[in-house]
Order: C-alpha cells, then structure tokens, then sequence
C-alpha cells in the first residue's frame, strides 16, 4: 500500500474520531434548574436506579412500592401529592364491537363494578383470609411479594364511576396535548369533534356504566363459542379488578366472576402489553374488544391515529410516585438529574413535565 | 430488411453516441447506465404507486399515502420536535455518532484478532471456543442487558460494537486463510522472517477482506442501533424518535423515520461497498 494513502486513511480515522469525541462531550448543558428525562420500562427502572443509569423515575404500582421496599430508592412523591385525584387507567371498548355486542359489554362492565367494590371491602379488613388471598393473586400476577402488593394497594384508589371530575381532567389532558403539540388542533376536526369539550363528551361514556348496575348474574354463557378479549397491561396493579375477576378461587363454584355473570373471557393475543400505546395498537388491528390501560394513550391514539375505541369506566385514579435515590431529598437535589418515565405517552410522563415545569425547571430529554 | 423497431433502437442508439456521453468513449456503458437509471426509476413509481395504492384501501392513520409521509420527512429536518426538542439532523448526529463510536471499537479489536486467528494456530484455538459461543447469539438479543448493565450512553454502542465485530472478525480470519499458499512460499523462499510475511504478504491481502467485512457490519450496526434506541437512548436517535412517535400514534412520522433509516443504511452500506470495490480492485482482486 501506498504511504500516501496510508497517510491520508490515519488522517480521516483521526479526523472521525475527533469529530465523534467532540459531539459526544460538546452535549453538555449547564446543569442549573435543569431535570433530564429518558423512557425506560417501568420493569426496568429499579434495576435502571441501581446500575446509576438514571437518578429517579416516575412510575405507576407496584413498580413504585417495589423500589420503595427494596430499599434501594425513596419515594420522594406519591401523586396523589402532585395531582389530587389524577385520573389514570381506564376501560375502553372496541366501537364495533360495542356495536354488535352490548350485551356483553355491559356484563363486563358489572363484572368490573362488582370486583373493584370487592377489593374496596376487602382492604378494610386486613386481617381477613380474602385480603390474604387478594394479596397472593396481586403477587402471583405482579411478580412482586405480598407486602409489595399491600403497600400498592394503600397509594392506589380503585374504581370504576365516570364522574364530572373525570371528564374535566380529560379536557385537561388533551389541552395539554395539543399545547405540548403531541396532538395537532386539526386532528380533532379530521376526527369529527368541534372542540376539546365535545370530544370529551363523545369519547367518554357514563351511560354504559348506568345500564351496567341492573345486570344480574347469569347461569347462561351468553359468548360461549366467542369469548370477549380483553386486553390489559403487564403486572400493573391499577388493573387488580381484572386479576381477581379472572379468579375461580374467589367466587364459589369453582366459577370467574366473568363466568357468574355469563360473559367467557379471553386474554387478548400478544397480550398483556407492556404500555397503553402497544394495547391501543391491539385494538387496531382487531385483538382486543375490551381493554384496561391509560386514559393518556387511549387519547392519544384515538385522536392520532383513529384508533376507533370508547371509554366506558374507569378503573383507578392515583397510584403513581416518583421514586430517587435515597440521596435526592429536596427540589434543589433534582438540579441536573435524570428521571427516568414509562414513556412519552403515559399520564406518569404527563405529571412529570408538570410538576417539575411549574417549579421552575427547564424539562429536557436526555 | 428492416426488422420492426430497429429504426427506433438506432434513434437511441444515435443519442448515446453524442455529446455528452461520447466524451468518455464508451458507448456501451453509458446506455447500459441509462438502461439501469431507467428501470430503477420504474421500480420505484411501480412503489410509490403499490404503496398508494395500498394506503386508499387500507384507509387507516397506520398506512399514511406516500404524499404524507413525505410532508412529514421534510418537516422532521424543519422542525423541532416537541417531545425532545431535537430535529431529525439531531437524531441521525446521535445515531451515527454511536454507530462510529461501535465501528471504532469492533475496528480495533476484531481486525488485530482476526488477523491473529487465522495467523497463528495457537491463536485460534485459545480465542475459538469464546468466539464461537457468542457469535450465534444476534446481536439485537443484548439489547435489554447491555442497556441496563451499561447504561442508556453505552450499552447502545457496545450493541453496534458486537454486530460489527463478528461479521468483521469472521472475514478477517477467512481473509487470512485465503491467501494464495505460492505467495506465501514465494516470500519464504526469498527469505521472509516470520514477522515479514505477516506485515507484508498477509496484513495486504487482507484488506479487501476487511472491506467486505466493514460493509456487512456497517448494515448489521444499523440493526443493532435502531433496536438499542427502541430500548433507551439518551441524547436522541432515530431509533428513539421511531419509538417515541409510534407511542404517541403519529405514525406518519414513524414512516419518516423508517425513510430516513433506509437512506442512511443505504447510504452507508453503498459508500462502504464503493471502497470496498476500489480497494479490491487496486490489490486485483477484481
């Protein structure tokens, strides 16, 4: 070879090399009232705060309680502190389904009151063998230990009843989204709606839930040969209803609460999902007929990509915390740290830039 | 006689043979070009026109038409995205930067093993049995570990640095074994040391072995890093902003994203070919 030409390969090597060393350590920023995010799994996050990838995360139950437990991280806020109420998981149903099936849909939603008024009695008596039992089920479906689920079920509050105050904080969250440009003010015209209000009128639907009261339990399996499909998420607490619904232990005759009230269930394919995005996908391409997941996606992605669903109950509202290195005890500690979300997409992320904007802090994605 | 059209094939004929394409005195190649750009131009209307076709019948936010998508191209470089701040030339810079940074180390350490393996026996038989565990493993199912082991600033780059490094070690080491047995006789014979026929006769004839070895990496990097930034990423990447949008459902953006994935790994993947091409032809290889 050429000594010219090796020359000239050494010079564009040191030229490359140089050029990468300088944007790789010129992407600092000054670090004063400034908080980083990056996405990271919920799963993930604990395991994220101990390899010191990340300082903190925000994150929904029981990963918060996990980190909690473990000893490794502090809560530095549950959210019912940073947004009373905050509305969070939802159930919503495929339109066309709904259409050919109300019926079934109607019993699902009963199944749905009657599990989350169980668990709501259940938790008042702790020294009951139906809370040991809830806390096994919450374990076994979790992947967590019991007190990981006892602790879970202190910061969450569970329900189903679409209320006015419901409806206000989802105005509130598709402004925001159209504020943030997530969502384009065109969209909801492209979609049909005249406003944020109108869409929230139409995309939320109490009235399901009022039919839904008269249902009684049914010896007939009204779908035998057509089992509804629900879809939900991977371990998330907030959707306990489902977990002990979906129990033949619980309800006597060896029978689901699904089953008392004559509706056969089937988890939906590729099913449990990781986010509410995955499972608003599943709803697109026909997998899911009814499903438990965040009111953040399912907005998103009904206004974004026509994602043809209807919220019909909800199912939890608070339950979520940021969880920090034990080291991080005050605002100021946040200066420059990097918090880790489950996602762009989710009220948790939603909160975050919320709650860290309206103290002072600049918000930037590391 | 005249056969049917031949008056229309000497027409063409008659373009090519003036200027400018007879500047170069080759006829030939210059239609055989034209021939290719010709086909190439139809193949991909008969794409775009597939794809829009597709997307009418389809009629969902999750095959947006051609003309969309296109929009949303342009306006990933124009403007900021809201979610991070970054546009798409922020995106590719922290892309590409981690694909070089990944090239760089698998460059470093898979050349000089490679060359020792298929040097030196004893060489290839203490690095054999660790190589050939991890070599089946894709690279892309690292990707969870690595991030967390790693962290979201270099588990991305160790992804690419073992999808680069296998393909390049593997060529590097048949590249050494595929060396002409007379070359290397030829250099004894005229009294080669050892440490000669290495730097002279095998270190060369390697090079285009490397450059094959390069390319192919260079395409498996591109994998590797895409699937890393679906993972975590910080400081951006296309990887991320795909995942990111298809969160929030804009999915013509997410086409955009896949488009400028296509052009980068093309364009790496042709540019890396192309020196591929001139080094093996200036060692005659071609």
């Amino acid at each position: 070879m050429d000594k010219k030409i090796a020359i000239i390969a050494v010079a564009v090597v040191a030229i490359v090399v140089l050029g990468i060393v300088a944007i790789t350590f010129m992407q600092g920023d000054s670090d004063e009232k400034v908080v980083y995010w990056v996405a990271v799994a919920p799963i993930d996050q604990k395991a994220a705060l101990a390899a010191g990838t990340i300082d903190g995360a925000i994150t929904w139950e029981p990963y918060a309680s996990d980190a909690l437990l473990s000893g490794s991280a502090a809560i530095y806020k549950w959210s019912e502190d940073i947004w009373e109420d905050h509305p969070c998981c939802v159930v919503a149903v495929d339109q066309d389904y709904l259409a050919e099936n109300e019926q079934i849909v109607l019993r699902v939603l009963k199944v749905h009151q009657v599990a989350t008024d169980w668990i709501y009695e259940t938790i008042q008596d702790t020294s009951s063998d139906n809370y040991t039992k809830l806390l096994d089920l919450g374990a076994e479906f979790s992947q967590r230990n019991t007190s990981v689920v006892a602790s879970s079920l202190e910061h969450m509050i569970l329900t189903y009843e679409i209320t006015s105050e419901f409806e206000d904080w989802m105005e509130l969250i598709t402004e925001k989204y159209i504020d943030l440009d997530l969502i384009e003010n065109a969209t909801l015209a492209t979609r049909g709606y005249d406003s944020v209000e109108d869409f929230v009128d139409q995309y939320v639907n109490s009235s399901y839930l009022a039919m839904a009261e008269d249902i009684e339990p049914s010896e007939e399996i009204l779908n035998e040969d057509d089992p509804v499909r629900i879809g939900y998420l991977v371990g998330d607490l907030h959707q306990f209803a489902r977990v002990i619904a979906a129990d033949d232990t619980l309800w006597g005759g060896n029978k689901s609460l699904f089953e008392i009230y004559g509706v056969a269930t089937v988890t939906s394919e590729g099913g449990p999902y990781a986010n509410g995005g995955a499972e608003m996908d599943a709803f697109a391409t026909g997998l899911v007929d009814i499903g438990y997941l965040g009111s953040p996606p399912a907005i998103l992605k009904h206004l974004n990509a026509g994602v043809n669903t209807l919220i019909v109950g909800q199912v939890n509202t608070v339950g979520s915390a940021i969880f920090v290195d034990p080291e991080i005890t005050s605002l100021e500690d946040f200066y420059g740290k990097t918090i880790a979300t489950p996602g762009p997409s989710s009220i948790q992320h939603l909160m975050f830039l919320d709650y860290f904007t309206s103290n002072g802090f600049t918000v930037k994605a590391k | 006689m005249d056969v049917k059209g031949s008056g229309k094939k000497k027409e063409r004929a008659s373009i090519f043979s003036q200027w400018p394409f007879n500047k170069f005195g080759n006829e030939e190649k210059w239609q055989q070009l034209f021939k290719t750009l010709v086909i190439t131009i139809i193949s991909l209307v008969a794409f775009l026109i597939t794809w829009w076709g597709l997307s009418e019948l389809a009629d969902t936010d999750y095959l947006p038409d051609p003309e969309t998508v296109f929009r949303s191209f342009i306006d990933t470089f124009q403007i900021r995205d809201p979610l991070t701040g970054r546009n798409m030339w922020d995106n590719i810079m922290a892309s590409l930067t981690r694909v070089m940074w990944g090239f760089a180390l698998a460059f470093a350490t898979a050349v000089p093993l490679g060359l020792a393996m298929g040097f030196s026996k004893n060489a290839d038989d203490f690095s054999k049995p660790v190589v050939e565990v991890f070599r089946p493993i894709p690279p892309i199912a690292w990707a969870p570990i690595m991030i967390l082991a790693l962290g979201v600033l270099l588990g991305p780059i160790v992804l690419v640095f073992i999808g680069v490094f296998f393909p390049l070690l593997s060529n590097v080491i048949f590249g050494v074994r595929s060396i002409d047995p007379i070359l290397s006789d030829a250099a004894r014979t005229l009294g080669a040391k050892r440490s000669h026929l290495f730097l002279k006769v095998i270190l060369p004839s390697t090079i285009p072995y490397i450059m094959t070895g390069i390319r192919i990496g260079l395409g498996i990097g591109w994998m590797c890093i895409v699937a890393a930034e679906f993972i975590a990423a910080t400081g951006g990447g296309v990887g991320q902003y795909i995942v990111f949008k298809a969160e929030v459902g804009r999915y013509d953006q997410v086409y955009a994203g896949l488009v400028v994935i296509a052009i980068l790994g093309l364009l790496t993947t042709e540019l890396s070919g192309y020196i591929e091409r001139r080094v093996s032809k200036r060692m005659g290889m071609l």
